[in-house]
C-alpha cells in the first residue's frame, strides 16, 4: 500500500504518526542520500554520520514540512546543506587519506557479485571503475555534487539547481563540464564501451 | 583548468555526448552504475528507523502530556544506545 503512495503523502501521513510511512521513505532514498555524502567526503564513518544527522533532521522537523514542496527537494537541500556545515567543521581536511572503507572496497565487492563471467571483460570493467572513480574524485567540489545528485538522486536539473541555489543554466553547466572531465579522462575505457 | 577547445569537432563531439548523456545513453552512467554500491548499513538503516517509531510513538504519547523537547530527548537517547 505505502509504495503506491507519493513521497508528499507519504511525509503526511508520518506527521500523523504512521511510522510505516517513514519506513518507506526512507527505503526510496537511504541509498541515494548515502551515496552523496560517501562520494564527497570518501569516509564511511562521516558518510554514516551526515546520512543520520539528515534523516534525524527529517524525523524532527518532518511536521514543518510544506505539502505543496517537493519532499525529494527538501530531503537533498537538507543534505547538501548538512554537507557544506561538515566542510566548514572539518577545514577541508585531506579526508580520504584516512579513509575507512574505500572505494577498492566498493568495486571489489560489486564484482564479486558481478554475473560476468569473462575475467577479461571483468577486468576491463574493474579498470574502468577504478579510472570514474578516480576522475569523479579529482572533479572541483561543485561539478562533484551536481554529478552525483543527477546520477543517483533521480532529480532533474532544475531541482539540483534550487537545492544548490544555482541557476538552471549554471547548474546545466557544472554537470556539463563535469562529464566533459569525465569522458576525457575515462577515453580508453569509452572507446571500448561505445 | 581551461577544458574549452578551440576545435569545432571536438566541442561538437562533446555537445553530443553531453545530449547522449541527459537522454540517459552514456557509457558513463552505465559504468557508475555498475561499480557503485555504497550504502548505509543494517545498524544504521535500523537506528534511523527505531528513531521515527518512537518519534511516532511518542508524538501520539505527546497528545497525552508529553512535551515535543521530552520526545526528542528520548530519540537522542536511542540512538546512543543504539549507536
Amino acid at each position: 500500500m505505502a509504495k503506491m503512495l507519493t513521497d508528499e503523502q507519504l511525509i503526511h501521513f508520518f506527521q500523523k504518526g504512521d511510522a510505516e510511512a517513514f519506513e518507506e521513505l526512507y527505503s526510496r532514498y537511504k541509498k541515494a542520500v548515502y551515496h552523496y555524502f560517501f562520494r564527497q567526503v570518501h569516509i564511511s564513518g562521516a558518510a554514516d554520520e551526515l546520512h543520520q544527522e539528515v534523516w534525524l533532521r527529517i524525523i524532527k522537523s518532518s511536521s514543518g514540512f510544506n505539502q505543496q514542496s517537493s519532499f525529494k527537494t527538501w530531503l537533498f537541500k537538507i543534505a547538501h546543506n548538512q554537507l557544506i556545515d561538515y566542510y566548514r567543521r572539518s577545514s577541508r581536511q585531506p579526508l580520504h587519506l584516512v579513509s575507512d572503507k574505500t572505494d577498492e572496497d566498493d568495486i571489489e565487492n560489486n564484482h564479486s557479485m558481478s554475473s560476468s563471467s569473462e575475467p577479461d571483460k571483468m577486468l576491463q570493467e574493474e579498470q574502468a571503475g577504478r579510472a570514474l572513480l578516480s576522475a569523479l574524485k579529482a572533479l572541483p567540489d561543485e561539478q562533484k555534487g551536481v554529478f552525483l545528485l543527477y546520477e543517483k538522486s533521480g532529480l532533474s536539473l532544475q531541482e539540483i539547481a534550487v537545492i544548490t541555489d544555482n541557476s538552471f543554466e549554471g547548474t546545466k553547466s557544472r554537470l556539463r563540464y563535469a562529464v566533459k572531465k569525465l569522458r576525457q579522462h575515462m577515453n580508453q575505457y569509452l572507446a571500448v564501451e561505445l | 583548468m581551461n577544458i574549452k577547445s578551440n576545435n569545432p569537432d571536438l566541442n561538437q563531439q562533446d555537445n553530443k555526448f553531453f545530449d547522449a548523456y541527459l537522454e540517459g545513453d552514456s557509457p558513463i552512467s552505465e559504468i557508475y552504475n555498475n561499480i557503485d554500491s555504497a550504502g548505509p548499513s543494517n545498524k544504521l538503516n535500523q537506528t534511523i528507523l527505531s528513531v521515527a517509531k518512537t518519534a511516532t510513538n511518542q508524538s501520539s504519547d505527546s497528545k497525552n502530556g508529553w512535551t515535543q523537547a521530552g520526545s526528542w530527548a528520548a530519540s537522542v537517547a536511542i540512538i546512543s544506545l543504539l549507536w
